[in-house]
């Protein structure tokens, strides 16, 4: 073979190989990607811009988007799949029927979320579990870090009140209806959990 | 007249690129878990910006303004990006147009990018990262860079750089670090026609035309430790005259630290350019930086920022040095993560001269929606 020849060659092998990856991972291990995600988001995304809320575009959108920024935010690619997987899984209507309120989205609550805040360990470790699952952290700060879309979470049982801060997650349009925060669809132990886990790093 | 030899390896390319294409799953639609996912995508997203701004010198001292970026994103699967974002913008009675990039992204790895086409150029970060209205927390560009900088008292030392040509890019992440590096090959500067040879005005024109066969060679490296702290380090080099002779190089640092609610972050940004004079070749050094420091509140964000550019003429010894300083004090109000109204007040001097012949001081307030 001649020179250009075995250039073009060796340029179409490259080709073949690269473009027959089998690394296509749109959604790869999205479940434990999603904790990772709203930790490179919160890091990543906010060192430039406000962090964006997931309800602006839809999952197919995010798919681009991510990937634009990640040539312009130099993200590995591992970086950028678990930033979608956060974003694609907390891409849910704030005002869809709460299975504690039966559909209602403001107002009054329909449920009483009022009782005392779990101390017991196991209770906390499990919000502290929800937390990172439902990745809290992508939007708002607990602790030192995390992202700036939502207020931070820090004190937020003693401002507020557990009542208050189970109704929020039950209903986030409940005291807001302009709210971008994504109903979870969260179970009443699930929300308990979250509330003693949030008021346990209050003490 | 093309040989049978080259005949030959072009076919055997095509042959070949062709079976890459036919082996490609990018002509199936790709499945992942429950959802099928098209292979072709195509995003439009981008900012538009309206606003009023009053100047106490000037042509332009009382006025409203409007602009809007469109960009459009194209997308084939997970492997190439197609980028394109324009700039329509008032200026007078004529609407100007721009092409701020128009590049193809060939994400090779999980670790390396390769671009080409137009592309702003990463040097520094607010030219390429932070410019757009709705991300840039101060209602005006810091005036080392020439973006809307009319009422500052001296030029500024570069535009926002975007400029043809071909880049990669590669990122590594150590643990909680980031370390990227960006190198890139551009067409590079070339100097206003008719000017004065003892002080060229260079230009960036982001053409398909090269006025000299030097190209202009760049890069970027940078380190984070994400929220936290980033720090950079860009250098760009290039002759800007037909003949290859006459250097350009400029190199900036900048830096950011972030902290809860707080943002700190500046540049610094030099420029050397060497001209022919009838007793040599001196070169005409021009520096400056900007510091900005952010506080959000709520939806409240206090700015501040201050920025001074240097003039600085060597020639065997320092001729001329003067420059000018601006102070932004600016707050922003955040309706959602991406729409805002900023207000900033900019106090504009000059050195050398009369505080009172040169005080253009400029209100700016805008709302900017980043959509």
């Amino acid at each position: 073979m001649n020179r250009p020849t075995k250039i073009a060659a060796a340029v179409g092998i490259m080709a073949v190989a690269w473009l027959s990856a089998t690394t296509t991972a749109y959604a790869q291990d999205a479940a434990t990607d999603v904790a990772r995600g709203a930790e490179v988001y919160g890091a990543m995304c906010g060192r430039c811009h406000t962090a964006r809320s997931p309800l602006e575009y839809t999952d197919r959108q995010w798919v681009t988007i991510t990937n634009h920024m990640r040539v312009r935010a130099n993200l590995t690619g591992q970086q950028m799949r678990a930033v979608l997987a956060f974003l694609q899984a907390t891409n849910t209507d704030p005002g869809r029927p709460s299975p504690l309120e039966s559909g209602a989205t403001t107002g009054v609550p329909t449920a009483d979320y009022s009782g005392p805040v779990s101390t017991d360990p196991d209770v906390i470790a499990r919000g502290n579990q929800l937390a990172s699952e439902n990745a809290c952290l992508g939007c708002h700060v607990i602790g030192g870090v995390g992202g700036n879309v939502g207020p931070s979470l820090n004190g937020v049982v003693r401002r507020l009140g557990a009542a208050d801060v189970r109704h929020k997650l039950a209903n986030p349009m409940f005291n807001n209806s302009m709210s971008m925060m994504p109903n979870f669809g969260l179970t009443r132990e699930q929300i308990d959990a979250i509330t003693a886990y949030l008021a346990s790093l209050e003490r | 007249m093309a040989t049978a030899k080259t005949r030959h390896a072009w076919r055997a390319g095509a042959a070949i690129a062709a079976l890459a294409l036919l082996n490609a799953p990018a002509l199936r639609a790709q499945e992942t878990g429950t959802r099928v996912v098209p292979t072709h995508q195509t995003v439009i997203t981008g900012y538009g910006t309206v606003g009023y701004a009053f100047e106490t010198q000037g042509e332009n001292k009382n006025a409203f303004t409007s602009s809007v970026n469109p960009i459009f994103l194209f997308q084939f699967m997970d492997k190439v990006l197609f980028e394109v974002e324009f700039e329509f913008e008032l200026e007078g009675g004529i609407t100007e147009t721009g092409l701020e990039y128009a590049q193809l992204d060939v994400l090779l790895t999980d670790n390396i990018t390769l671009v080409g086409g137009k592309f702003l150029l990463p040097f520094g970060v607010f030219g390429e990262r932070l410019h757009p209205t709705w991300i840039n927390k101060f209602a005006t560009s810091p005036p080392i860079y020439g973006h809307h900088v009319a009422a500052f008292g001296a030029e500024p030392l570069l535009p926002i750089l975007s400029d043809v040509g071909f880049m990669a890019r590669g990122t590594v992440t150590p643990g909680r670090w980031n370390l990227s590096l960006n190198a890139f090959v551009t067409q590079g500067p070339d100097v206003e026609a008719g000017g004065d040879p003892a002080e060229p005005e260079l230009v960036f024109p982001g053409s398909s035309e090269d006025n000299n066969t030097n190209k202009m060679l760049g890069g970027r490296v940078d380190i984070s430790l994400p929220p936290w702290f980033e720090i950079n380090g860009s250098l760009i080099n290039g002759d800007y005259d037909t003949n290859n002779f006459l250097d350009f190089t400029a190199w900036n640092v900048a830096g950011e630290l972030r902290l809860k609610n707080v943002e700190i972050r500046g540049e610094y940004l030099q420029t050397r350019l060497e001209i022919e004079t009838a007793t040599g070749f001196p070169t005409i050094r021009r520096h400056g930086f900007y510091a900005q420091a952010a506080y959000r509140v709520g939806p409240f964000e206090p700015v501040f920022r201050w920025t001074q550019v240097f003039d600085t003429r060597e020639d065997g010894v320092v001729t001329a040095e003067d420059g000018a300083w601006q102070a932004g004090f600016g707050i922003d109000y955040w309706f959602s993560p991406s729409i805002v109204l900023m207000a900033g007040f900019e106090l504009n001097r000059e050195d050398g001269l009369p505080i009172d012949e040169i005080d253009n001081d400029r209100l700016v307030a805008h709302i900017a929606f980043g959509f």
